[in-house]
C-alpha cells in the first residue's frame, strides 16, 4: 500500500534554498543605493556636532553673504552663519522631525487597518467613517491649520500629522487585511486553535505590514517636505535652529545674488527624499513574499 | 488540555455525526442555499467521500466542519459531544483542514519549523525539548527530509507544500482530516503521490478522512463510502462500490459516465446531461435534479424525495426512481 | 499519407528570467494531418502551452522563438511579429482555458463574436450578426438570438467556454489550437464541451491540436498523442497506440502514476523523483534520473526523437531502450 519510501527519495532535492531577507537583500541594487544614500545622510546628520567647523547659530556680522572659501566651504549666510555647519544640523533636525512625525500614525494607522480588516462590522465601519472624515480635508489645509491652533515649531508638526497622517496607513493596512483574512493559511492558524490575537499577530500583519513599511519611508520624505513647506512659510521649526525649510526661505531674498544659499538645501532636501524613495522601492521587492 | 488520549471507540461508533446542517449565504442576488439539510457521519479510521461539482456546497460543509463556518442550523458533534457554535482550542484542535491551494495555504513568513512549534506550543503537545525531534518526525510522516524544516514555502514545489500542509493539519493530532480538493491544483505525477500519502497516513494513525473532491478516480481509489452532493443536498450515499457499480441516483450515474477515462469505451460516449447545474440562488422546485434529469416525471417537479435506502442496494438516494436499478441513457 | 494540414519543424522557444535565458521548448516537430486532432501532453514546465502560444504567435514577452519553422498546408508562416499574426489570421483560432478571462466583459458576447467575421471576412454589420447567430447555434447555444445580448458574466461557465469556440471559429479557421480548454469546467460539463469539440472537428474538418495535462481527456478526442517532457516530444503515436503500448518510460510513468477510475484496486505508482528545474536539466536524457530502464548511456548521450516499427504504426520514442520497454511490457 505505502509507496511513501518512493516519494521521500523523491524528493531529497532540498538542499533548501536560502530564500531570506538577507539575500535577497544583496540582489537588490535599489535597495542598496537607497540604503547607502539615506545611511550617508543620517550618518551626517548624527554626526553634525563632530563634522560642523562651526556652531551653526554663531553669527560672524562682519563675514556675511561670503562666497566658497577654505573657512567657509560652502560661505556663509546674511547673518554671516556657516552654511556647512547649519545644512547638518539642519539634516539633524528635519530627519529626526520626519521619523518620530510618522512613528505614531504608523502605529496607530497600522493597528486601526488591522483590527478594522481583521473584524470587520462595526469596528470596521467606525473606523472607516473617521477616514472618511479625516480624508475628506486636503491634508496640507488640514496640516496647517493644526499648526495654527497648536502652535509652531516641531510640537505642532507632531500633532498635525497624528491627526491627518494615520488615515493612509489605516487604508493600506485595511484592504490588505481584508484580502489575508480570507487567505487559506489564516483560516488553517484559526482551524489549528491559535487565538484571535495570535493569527493576528504571527499570520496577518507580517502579510500586511510591509506595505505600511514602504509608505513610511515615502513619508518621512512628505514630512520633510512638509516640515519645509511651513518652515518657509514661518510656521515650521522656529529660527534659530537651523532647517531646510527656513534656510530655502532666508536664501530666497538672495537668490539673484547669492543663489547657493537657497539652493543648496533644496538640493539636500531632494537627495535626502531620492534616498528614501529608493529606500522604500528596494523595501518593497525585498519584503515581498515569494 | 494536554494531550488527550485517544478514547477507546468501537470501529463503528460514528466519530463525527453531522445533523441537519444548512448554510444560506446573503449575496447580492438574494439568499444563496449553499447547504440544506445535509446530514453525514463518519466512522472511526474511515474515510468518507464527499463529490458534486463546483456550487454544490461541499465545500462549506468542510468549513463547518473545521468550524471556519457558522451554520445557521444543525448539530456537528464529535464522539456525541456536539462542537459550541464558538469552539476552544481543543476542539478546534480535533479537526483538521488540508486546503485545495498548497500556494496560499501556507504563511510566506513562517519557515516550515516555526509554523509547527507554533502550533506543538500552543497545544502544549509536548514538551519545549522535545518539539524539534516532533517536527522531525512529522516531516518523515510526510515524506519529506528534516532539512525542509528550515525553507520558507516558496522554496517547495506545489507537491512538497501540499506534504508541509498535512504535516501542519497531522501537528495537532486531529481526530479527524478534512482534505478540500487536496490533489486538484497539482500535476498528475504528483497527484498519486499525495493520495498514496493519505492512505499511507490513515493505515499508520488511524485516522479518519472527509475526502472532498470532484475527481472520482480519487475518491474510489481512497474511500470507504462516498456521500454525492448536488446543489447543497446530499443526493446519494453508500459504500464505495456500490456507488461506483450500482449507483441509483441518476446524477450519479451522469458523473460517473462524464468522467474521463484512459481505457477505451468503444466510441466515443455522447454527452448524457443536458444543460448545467442551475445557479444556488434558483434552486428548482421538487427534486432540484429533474430538469436536467432524463427519468424525470411529472412528481419529481413537486415532490422533492428523501433520502432513503433503495431496495437491494446499500445505498441511501434521494430519488423517486431509487429502487430501479439503472438508467440505461445516462450509462456509458 | 495525405499532406499535413499544420507541420512545425525544430521549434525552440527560450524564456528570459532573472538568472537568464534558457529553452524551455526545444526543438519540437510534429505533423498534424487535416481534419485530424493531436493532444499535446505534459505536466507543468514540459512547454506544452509555450509550443501552443508560439504556433499562434502570442507568446508572452519573456519568451521567443528562436529557431523553428510552422507550415499551414505547406506554406510557411512567419514566426513573430505584425506579418505573423496577419497570416494566421482566419486560418489558426485558439481556445483558451479560463473562458471568463478571455472574454470582455463590458460587450455582449453576440458582439465580441460579430466583431470577428466583420473585421476579418468584411462580412457587413447584418450579415456578420447572422452569422454570429449561426455560430451560437453551432456550439450548442440554446436560444441563440437572445444569448448573443447577454454579457460573459450572465453566462454559466460551459456556455461562456462554447462562446470562446464561437468567437475561434468566427474566422473560420482550418485550425483549431485548444489550450486546456476544459480544466476550469466540471466533470459534466467537460464532457459536453469535449464532444462539442470533437464533433466540430468532424463537421468543419478542422485540424485541432489540444493541450491538455490530462490524458483521459486527450483520449477522448485526440487521434494522435505527441507527450512533451522538459521542453521535449519524448513520444509521439496513434492515442490508443501510445496508451495502451508507451514507448517511453515518461509515458508508461504517466499512465502508472495516474488515478484512473477504472482501476480502482492497487495504489497509483508515483515517477520517481521531481520535475527538474528547466534551468538546471540533467544531462543526457533528461529523463534519466527518474527512470527505471536508464542505463549509462542515457546519462551520456541525450536520445533523439526517432521513428520506431510497431505493426505497422507510425510512431516515434526519443528512448534508446523503447525495445526493452516493450517487451517488459508484453512480460506484465
Amino acid at each position: 500500500m505505502s509507496s511513501l519510501p518512493d516519494a521521500s527519495t523523491a524528493l531529497e532535492l532540498l538542499a533548501v534554498p536560502q530564500t531570506g531577507f538577507r539575500r535577497r537583500a544583496r540582489q537588490s541594487p535599489t535597495l542598496l543605493a537607497g540604503a547607502i544614500l539615506t545611511g550617508l545622510i543620517a550618518l551626517a546628520a548624527i554626526l553634525a556636532p563632530v563634522l560642523s567647523p562651526y556652531d551653526p547659530n554663531n553669527q560672524d556680522l562682519y563675514n556675511i553673504l561670503a562666497g566658497f572659501s577654505s573657512n567657509h566651504l560652502l560661505g556663509t549666510d546674511e547673518l554671516g552663519r556657516d552654511e556647512l555647519s547649519r545644512l547638518l544640523y539642519a539634516a539633524r533636525t528635519d530627519l529626526q522631525v520626519g521619523v518620530l512625525a510618522i512613528l505614531f500614525p504608523f502605529c496607530f494607522g497600522t493597528l486601526m487597518g488591522t483590527v478594522a480588516g481583521y473584524y470587520g462590522g462595526v469596528v470596521d465601519s467606525i473606523v472607516s467613517r473617521v477616514v472618511d472624515v479625516v480624508i475628506a480635508f486636503p491634508f496640507y489645509v488640514l496640516v496647517i491649520a493644526l499648526v495654527f491652533v497648536v502652535g509652531t515649531g516641531t510640537r505642532g508638526i507632531y500633532v498635525a500629522f497624528a491627526v491627518a497622517d494615520w488615515i493612509v496607513y489605516a487604508r493600506a493596512v485595511r484592504a490588505t487585511t481584508l484580502v489575508v483574512r480570507e487567505s487559506d493559511y489564516v483560516a488553517a492558524a484559526r482551524s489549528g486553535g491559535l487565538g484571535d490575537l495570535r493569527v493576528l499577530a504571527r499570520h496577518v500583519l507580517p502579510n500586511t505590514i510591509t506595505q505600511a513599511i514602504v509608505y513610511a519611508m515615502n513619508d518621512i520624505v512628505l514630512v520633510i517636505v512638509a516640515v519645509v513647506t511651513l518652515g518657509y512659510l514661518g510656521l515650521g521649526i522656529q529660527p534659530p535652529a537651523a532647517d531646510w525649510g527656513a534656510m530655502i526661505g532666508d536664501g530666497q531674498e538672495f537668490l539673484t545674488t547669492h543663489w547657493t544659499l537657497a539652493t543648496i538645501p533644496g538640493i539636500a532636501v531632494a537627495v535626502t527624499g531620492l534616498g528614501l524613495s529608493l529606500l522604500g522601492d528596494g523595501l518593497s521587492d525585498v519584503l515581498r513574499p515569494r | 488540555m494536554s494531550g488527550q488520549p485517544a478514547p477507546q471507540v468501537d470501529a463503528n461508533a460514528n466519530l463525527l455525526e453531522v445533523e441537519d446542517l444548512s448554510v444560506t449565504f446573503h449575496s447580492h442576488g438574494g439568499p444563496l442555499k449553499a447547504v440544506d439539510s445535509v446530514s453525514l457521519s463518519l466512522h472511526a479510521g474511515e474515510t468518507l467521500g464527499l463529490v458534486g461539482e463546483s456550487g454544490c456546497g461541499k465545500t462549506t460543509v468542510a468549513k463547518c466542519v473545521a468550524g471556519l463556518q457558522r451554520p445557521d442550523t444543525g448539530r456537528i458533534s464529535l464522539d456525541g459531544i456536539e462542537l459550541a457554535q464558538r469552539r476552544t482550542r481543543s476542539e478546534y484542535r480535533s479537526v483538521q483542514i488540508v486546503f485545495q491551494d498548497p500556494y496560499s495555504s501556507l504563511n510566506p513568513r513562517l519557515t516550515v519549523r516555526r509554523a509547527l512549534t507554533e502550533l506543538l506550543a500552543v497545544h502544549r503537545l509536548v514538551p519545549r525539548g522535545r518539539a524539534e525531534a516532533r517536527c522531525r518526525e512529522l516531516m518523515s510522516l510526510v515524506g519529506l527530509p528534516a532539512g525542509a524544516l528550515d525553507g520558507y514555502p516558496s522554496a517547495f514545489s506545489g507537491g512538497q507544500r501540499q506534504r508541509i500542509a498535512i504535516a501542519r493539519a497531522l501537528a495537532v493530532e486531529p481526530r479527524v482530516l478534512i482534505a478540500d480538493e487536496p490533489t486538484s491544483s497539482l500535476d498528475v505525477s504528483v497527484q498519486a503521490t499525495i493520495l498514496s500519502l493519505f492512505a499511507d497516513l490513515q493505515a499508520r494513525l488511524g485516522i479518519s478522512v472527509l475526502l472532498i473532491s470532484h475527481n472520482l478516480a480519487a475518491v474510489r481509489h481512497l474511500c470507504d463510502r462516498v456521500a454525492v452532493m448536488y446543489l447543497g443536498r446530499i443526493v446519494e450515499i453508500g459504500p464505495t462500490e456500490a456507488i461506483f457499480t450500482d449507483a441509483r441516483h441518476p446524477y450519479t450515474q451522469a458523473l460517473l459516465a462524464a468522467a474521463p477515462r484512459i481505457a477505451p469505451h468503444g466510441p466515443l460516449t455522447r454527452s448524457r446531461l443536458r444543460g448545467e447545474p442551475p445557479s444556488p440562488t434558483a434552486i428548482p422546485s421538487g427534486c432540484p435534479f429533474h430538469p436536467r434529469c432524463p427519468r424525470a416525471e411529472a412528481i419529481c417537479a413537486v415532490e422533492l424525495p428523501e433520502l432513503a435506502r433503495a431496495r437491494g442496494s446499500a445505498l441511501d438516494a434521494a430519488c423517486h426512481f431509487r429502487d430501479e436499478r439503472r438508467h440505461p441513457e445516462l450509462v456509458a | 499519407m495525405t499532406a499535413p494540414a499544420l507541420s512545425v519543424e525544430a521549434l525552440s522557444v527560450s524564456v528570459e528570467r532573472p538568472s537568464g535565458r534558457f529553452l524551455a521548448v526545444d526543438e519540437v516537430s510534429f505533423e498534424v494531418a487535416p481534419g485530424t486532432a493531436l493532444g499535446l501532453v505534459g505536466e507543468s514546465g514540459s512547454g506544452k502551452s509555450l509550443t501552443l502560444r508560439a504556433l499562434m504567435s502570442l507568446l508572452p514577452p519573456a519568451a521567443r522563438i528562436e529557431t523553428g519553422a510552422v507550415e499551414l498546408n505547406g506554406k510557411q508562416l512567419p514566426g513573430s511579429g505584425r506579418a505573423a499574426r496577419r497570416a494566421r489570421r482566419g486560418r489558426m483560432a485558439m481556445v483558451f482555458q479560463d473562458p471568463l478571462s478571455a472574454l470582455d466583459p463590458v460587450y455582449p458576447v453576440g458582439a465580441q463574436i460579430a466583431e470577428v467575421p466583420r473585421r476579418i471576412l468584411g462580412l457587413s454589420r447584418r450579415r456578420s450578426w447572422e452569422r454570429t447567430i449561426e455560430l451560437l447555434r453551432l456550439v450548442g447555444i440554446p436560444d441563440p438570438a437572445r444569448r448573443a445580448r447577454a454579457y460573459p458574466h450572465q453566462l454559466s461557465g460551459g456556455m461562456r467556454q462554447r462562446v470562446v469556440i464561437a468567437i475561434a471559429l468566427a474566422s473560420e479557421p482550418t485550425v483549431l489550437l485548444c489550450d486546456e480548454p476544459t480544466t476550469a469546467l466540471d466533470v459534466t460539463v467537460q464532457a459536453q464541451v469535449l464532444d462539442l469539440i470533437d464533433s466540430l472537428r468532424a463537421r468543419l474538418h478542422l485540424t485541432v491540436v489540444f493541450v491538455s495535462h490530462d490524458l483521459a481527456v486527450v483520449r477522448q478526442v485526440c487521434d494522435d498523442l505527441a507527450v512533451m517532457y522538459t521542453g521535449r516530444l519524448v513520444e509521439t503515436g496513434p492515442t490508443t497506440r501510445v496508451l495502451e503500448q508507451p514507448r517511453h518510460p515518461y509515458t508508461l510513468g504517466l499512465l502508472d502514476a495516474l488515478v484512473d477510475l477504472d482501476r480502482p484496486v492497487g495504489a497509483p505508482r508515483p515517477i520517481p523523483g521531481a520535475l527538474p528545474d528547466l534551468e538546471r536539466l540533467p544531462g543526457g536524457c533528461t529523463f534519466h534520473p527518474r527512470c527505471s530502464f536508464a542505463t549509462a548511456e542515457c546519462e551520456a548521450d541525450r536520445p533523439d526523437l526517432e521513428e520506431i516499427l510497431d505493426d505497422g504504426v507510425v510512431r516515434a520514442s526519443a528512448c534508446f531502450h523503447h525495445d526493452r520497454l516493450a517487451t517488459a511490457r508484453a512480460a506484465q
